[in-house]
């Protein structure tokens, strides 16, 4: 685009999300390479992968934990703060 | 009118005091210092009421407070200076992005190292590019003037671009100068309360500036074509400036250009010297005249062509210095000229750093040498201070 064809959008040009909370309606983890399994005959419920998620990813259930994967960015972190290999790693799309 | 003896310090205090500043984050440097003592005084004595005049702990703490507070709809001013300026950079680039009209004025010193209190322009210029619109005063009636401007410019919804207002440390920072101090009936005249378009408010609550992926490029034009309106916008306040205080500013400044064959272009304070240098060289019969550079982002490259192209040579005198390139200003005004019919021979010389003087001697002796190159043909590139170490 020629540069004096750029419209000037105003205040819709200005970098702005004016609906709070958007973000929880696009899957943001997307771009995961890999990503956590749990094995629940391993897991003795401590909630350490719970505690240590950086992104909130874990939700936690009766069950144990319950891995929201449009959150996930697959950093693995939980799978190695698992002491009891309950976490372990899988490739996306394998 | 009634004019008042001012630093030019105390002039951009006046300037943030008259447009009512609800906000104004600071911390000191010099030489900026007198700027924020003043307005501590003023806060001091109530006699800014409705104005939180916050001290803070570093430079990038005070632009960032700048962006909180003009993000939730809050008229902001701050100054600082040198290197004080180089640590808000990053968040100068975040002022503009977010279309938050702050304005701040900047007193120029040189940069370390080695260290130097006193100034030149390597502090201001180094913000060319961070999307802020950026204007160069001559002497402390327009340091006042500008930041009245500056914020009616900044905050007009075509723009809404932060905006810098710089002086040249010590010669305009400290030094008294006679200015007409409009009273504040004139000022709110002219620039009515800020009704911001975009705020996070507690019952609205955005998210500004988030992160982005192709969209981004959208974002960058946009404020690239708002700060290309404030061009039209400058010209356009100038009426109402002109018809409430009797001042009239254009985009650049041409001093004795008519009949010019030699033409100095310069920036800031040292532009006041050059014209006395003129005004003597005129009675000797040399046909030399002078552009000052007032607005250098936006950078108006209609004005800036149309005020040289009669020029037979034109000396650009770049008081900042890009090492392994040169002055800033020099390529800047040779691709403005580059698409004339005719184009000018241009010398470039680098003066003046650090605070160096700039005489009237040293500007006459600029001139002599514009003249040789004109008869010689062949521009040149030099830096002025040194002959003397």
């Amino acid at each position: 685009m020629r540069e004096e064809e750029i419209p000037y959008k105003g205040i819709e040009g200005i970098p702005i999300i004016r609906e709070p909370g958007s973000a929880a309606k696009v899957n943001r983890g997307s771009w995961r390479l890999v990503r956590p399994v749990h094995h629940s005959e391993k897991c003795t419920k401590c909630k350490i992968c719970y505690i240590y998620c950086p992104d909130a990813a874990i939700n936690w259930t009766p069950d144990g934990p319950e891995i929201n994967l449009t959150s996930c960015k697959g950093c693995m972190i939980c799978v190695e703060e698992c002491p009891t290999g309950a976490l372990t790693e899988e490739k996306e799309g394998a | 009118m009634k004019q008042t003896l001012v630093t030019g310090n105390e002039a951009a205090a006046w300037g943030a005091r008259l447009v009512r500043a609800k906000y104004i984050p600071n911390f000191p440097i010099t030489p900026q210092t007198e700027c924020i003592e003043t307005l501590a005084r003023w806060s001091a004595d109530g006699e800014l009421p409705g104005t939180y005049f916050d001290r803070m702990e570093s430079e990038h703490s005070v632009m960032s407070a700048a962006v909180g507070a003009a993000a939730v709809g809050s008229r902001v001013f701050t100054a600082t200076s040198s290197q004080g300026l180089l640590l808000m950079h990053e968040v100068l680039y975040i002022a503009a992005g977010m279309r938050l009209p702050i304005v701040m004025a900047t007193i120029s010193r040189g940069l370390s190292a080695p260290v130097t209190l006193w100034s030149d322009h390597n502090d201001f210029l180094d913000q060319r590019d961070s999307g802020w619109l950026m204007f160069h005063a001559e002497n402390n009636q327009e340091v006042l003037d500008m930041v009245l401007q500056a914020y009616r410019i900044a905050e007009d919804p075509r723009v809404l671009l932060p905006a810098m207002v710089n002086m040249d440390g010590y010669v305009l920072s400290f030094t008294d100068e006679p200015i007409i101090i409009p009273s504040p009936g004139q000022v709110e005249e002219f620039l009515p309360k800020y009704a911001p378009a975009h705020t996070i408010a507690k019952n609205r609550p955005v998210t500004v500036g988030p992160p982005v992926l192709e969209e981004y490029s959208i974002f960058r034009a946009q404020n690239h074509v708002a700060s290309r309106n404030a061009l039209n916008v400058i010209e356009e306040v100038q009426d109402d400036f002109e018809k409430i205080f009797g001042r009239r500013y254009h985009l650049v400044d041409e001093f004795m250009l008519e009949d010019a064959e030699l033409v100095l272009v310069t920036q800031g304070s040292m532009s006041t010297t050059a014209k006395a240098a003129i005004l003597e060289m005129r009675d000797e019969g040399i046909k030399v005249g002078l552009l000052r550079l007032r607005i250098i982002r936006p950078w108006p490259n209609e004005a800036v062509a149309g005020a040289l192209k009669d020029a037979k040579a034109i000396a650009v005198i770049d008081r900042n210095v890009a090492p392994g390139k040169g002055g800033i200003m020099f390529p800047e005004i040779i691709e403005t000229l580059y698409n004339l019919d005719r184009l000018p021979l241009v010398s470039g010389f680098v003066v003046g750093l650090g605070g160096n003087p700039q005489t009237e001697s040293k500007v006459k002796e600029i001139t002599h040498k514009l003249m040789d190159d004109l008869a010689a043909g062949r521009p040149r590139m030099e830096w002025n201070d040194l002959e003397e170490i």
